[in-house]
C-alpha cells in the first residue's frame, strides 16, 4: 500500500495539472488583500457614503484558519479531479491494478496521496495569503493562533470527505465531467440549491425541518464557530459513506 | 503435467453475450502461447481475466498451480499489455516505467534503463513525451511496462501491431530471448499468424468464444503435413492423369493450382507423366500447410485470425 502511495505522489508530482493548478492557488492567495484594499479604495473612491477604511492591520489566527482563500478550493478540487482521473483515462491504471490483490487499493492510495495533495495547497494558501497580507497590512500575533491550527486541521479533514465523494465519482464510477461540476460547487459553496431540492425530497420521511446542509462536510466548514466533534463526525462518516463503496465497487469493476 | 496457467470451465458474460464460454486452456512453463481468433472471438476477454483486470461470470483459473486467495497474491507475477499500451503521453518512456517501478517497490535507478534497453527504447529522449512516440514505440513501452517487476508470464494482447516489419522482428527475437534466458512465460494473441508461428509453442483456437482446440507447435506441425500442389495449362487433363495414377481427392485451388494430399513422393513420376502428355507443366512444389491455413481450416472461415 505504501509503494502505492509512493507512486500516487510521484505521479501527482509530474502532473502539469497540478502544478498549474497550485500556482494560480499561490497567485490568488497572494493577491486576496491587495485586491480586498482595492476594492475598499474603490468603494470609497465611488460613493461618498461609504466611510470604511481597510484595516491597518490583523490577526495572524484569520489568515491561518483560511488554508483555501479566494477560490483556493475549487482549484484544489478540480486538481484532484485531474488526478483521480489521469490514470483511468490513459488506461495506465491496467498496468497496475491486476498485479495488486485488491484493485481497490488503488482507490484507497489515491485517496490517501489526495491528503498530501491538500496539504500542499493549504500550504501554498497560507504562505501565499501571508505574503500578500504583508504587503498590504500588519500581521499581528494574537491569542487565538491555537484555535486557528484547530479550525485549520478541521477544515482539511472535511475537505479530506469531499475527496472520498470525488474519488468515488471520478475513479470508480469514471465520470470526470460529474466530478468537475461538483469540485466547482464544492468549492465556490453553491451546493445550497442542490440541498433545498435533496430537502424538500427528504422532508416527508424525516419531517418539515430536515435540513441536510447543516451535516454537509463544504457548508460545515463555513460554519462559524466550527464546532470540532461536529466538524469531525461529519469528516469521519462522509469519508466512510464514501470511500468504503468507491472501493469496494472498483474491486468488483472490470477494469477498462 | 504441471501448468502456469490452467482455466476451468473460464466464462464471461457480458449482458446477454457470452464473451467467453467454458475456456479450459493450459499453459506450460516457459512456453510462448499463441491465442488465435477473429476480432470479437474472446480473446481479450479471456486475457482480461487471466491478468486480474476483470472477474470472470463463471469458473476459475489456476496461476503457478494455486487457486483462490493463494492465486491472488500470484497476480502480481503476470505482466499485462492488454490492447492499447496505458501510458501517460506527457511523460517520457522512463518515468512511465518509473510510476510503476515505485507502485511496486522497485528501485529505479539502473532497472529501468535495463527494461527500455531490453526493448530497443534506451535511447528515446528523454524530455520527449511518450504520446509523440510511434505506435510501435509506444508498442514497446507497453512491453516495458508489463516486464516491470520481472514477472513469470506476461499477458501480450496484439503486442506486435502498427510495428513496421523491422520491429516485428525485433519483438519476435525479443519475446524468444525472454522466454529462452529469463525463463518467462509469454501468453499472446496476434492477427499476424505467419509471425506467431516462428515464435509460438504452444496454441489455442478460439473461436465465438469457445476455445476450438488447444495443440502444440509439433501437434501443429504434424497435423499440417504436407500437400503437393502443382499447376499445369491444362487442368481438367492433369485431373484425369493424376486420378489414373491414383491420386484422389485433389483440391482445385481459386488461384488455379492444384493441392493434393497424396503423391508427395512421386513428384517425378507425376512430372514426367504430364510432360509426356503434352500438358505444359507450369510449377510442381510441396508447402507444408501454414497455421494460418489450419487456422481457417478450423474456424471453417474467413481471414480475421
Amino acid at each position: 500500500m505504501g509503494k502505492l502511495i509512493r507512486m500516487d505522489l510521484y505521479r501527482m508530482l509530474k502532473s502539469k495539472s497540478f502544478l498549474v493548478c497550485l500556482t494560480i492557488a499561490f497567485v490568488l492567495a497572494l493577491v486576496n488583500a491587495p485586491v480586498a484594499k482595492l476594492m475598499y479604495t474603490l468603494a470609497n473612491s465611488l460613493s461618498s457614503d461609504i466611510n470604511e477604511t481597510f484595516p491597518a492591520e490583523v490577526n495572524l489566527s484569520g489568515v491561518l484558519s483560511d488554508p483555501f482563500p479566494m477560490m483556493g478550493l475549487m482549484l484544489a478540487l478540480l486538481s484532484l479531479c485531474f488526478f483521480f482521473y489521469a490514470d483511468v483515462e490513459n488506461g495506465y491504471i491496467k498496468n497496475i491494478a491486476g498485479q495488486m490483490p485488491m484493485k481497490g487499493f488503488t482507490v484507497l492510495s489515491k485517496f490517501t496521496a489526495s491528503a498530501v495533495h491538500n496539504l500542499c495547497f493549504a500550504a501554498v494558501g497560507i504562505i501565499g495569503n501571508l505574503i500578500g497580507t504583508i504587503l498590504v497590512q500588519r500581521i499581528v500575533m494574537d491569542t487565538g493562533v491555537a484555535d486557528s491550527i484547530r479550525v485549520l486541521v478541521l477544515k482539511l479533514l472535511l475537505v479530506q470527505s469531499l475527496c472520498a465523494i470525488l474519488v468515488l465519482v471520478v475513479s470508480t464510477l469514471r465520470s470526470k465531467s460529474l466530478g468537475m461540476i461538483l469540485a466547482v460547487l464544492f468549492g465556490l459553496g453553491l451546493t445550497s440549491l442542490i440541498y433545498m431540492g435533496i430537502n424538500e425530497g427528504l422532508k416527508p420521511i424525516f419531517g418539515q425541518n430536515t435540513d441536510i446542509s447543516s451535516i454537509m462536510p463544504d457548508t460545515v466548514m463555513n460554519e462559524k464557530p466550527l464546532d470540532t466533534l461536529k466538524a469531525l463526525a461529519v469528516a469521519v462518516v462522509t469519508g466512510i459513506i464514501f470511500l468504503l463503496p468507491a472501493i469496494r465497487i472498483f474491486d468488483k469493476k472490470d477494469v477498462k | 503435467m504441471e501448468y502456469i496457467l490452467e482455466t476451468n470451465n473460464l466464462t464471461k458474460v457480458y449482458g446477454q453475450k457470452e464473451a467467453a464460454k467454458d475456456v479450459n486452456l493450459h499453459i506450460q512453463q516457459g512456453q510462448i502461447y499463441g491465442l488465435i481468433g477473429r476480432n470479437g472471438a474472446g480473446k481479450t476477454t479471456i486475457m482480461r481475466m487471466i491478468s486480474g483486470l476483470s472477474r470472470p461470470t463463471r469458473g476459475s483459473y489456476s496461476l503457478f498451480g494455486k487457486t483462490g486467495m493463494a492465486m491472488q497474491k500470484q497476480l502480481k507475477n503476470v505482466g499485462v499489455l492488454i490492447e492499447h499500451p496505458g501510458l501517460y503521453p506527457r511523460l517520457s518512456a522512463y518515468e512511465n516505467v518509473k510510476i510503476k517501478c515505485i507502485g511496486m517497490g522497485i528501485k529505479p535507478k539502473g532497472y529501468v534503463e535495463s527494461l527500455l534497453k531490453t526493448v530497443g527504447l534506451e535511447n528515446t529522449d528523454a524530455k520527449k513525451g511518450a504520446g509523440s512516440y510511434s505506435l510501435g514505440m509506444r508498442q514497446r513501452l507497453g512491453i516495458a511496462l508489463a516486464l516491470v517487476g520481472d514477472p513469470k508470464l506476461i499477458v501480450l494482447d496484439e503486442p506486435i501491431n502498427g510495428l513496421d516489419p523491422q520491429g516485428i522482428v525485433e519483438v519476435r527475437e525479443m519475446l524468444s530471448k525472454l522466454r529462452d534466458e529469463r525463463g518467462i512465460t509469454i501468453m499472446i494473441s496476434s492477427h499476424i499468424l505467419d509471425e506467431l508461428a516462428k515464435v509460438a509453442d504452444a496454441y489455442g483456437i478460439i473461436h465465438e468464444g469457445t476455445l476450438l482446440d488447444e495443440f502444440s507447435a509439433e501437434e501443429l506441425h504434424e497435423r499440417c503435413g504436407k500437400s503437393l500442389i502443382l499447376r499445369t495449362d491444362n487442368t481438367p487433363e492433369t485431373l484425369r492423369i493424376l486420378e489414373n495414377m491414383g491420386i484422389r481427392g485433389v483440391i482445385h485451388e481459386p488461384d488455379g493450382s492444384l493441392r493434393a494430399g497424396r503423391g508427395m513422393d512421386q513428384c517425378k513420376e507425376i512430372s514426367r507423366a504430364i510432360v509426356n502428355a503434352g500438358i505444359g507443366l507450369e510449377e510442381i512444389y510441396l508447402r507444408t500447410m501454414t497455421l494460418e491455413e489450419y487456422y481457417l481450416g478450423m474456424t471453417g472461415g474467413e481471414h480475421n485470425g
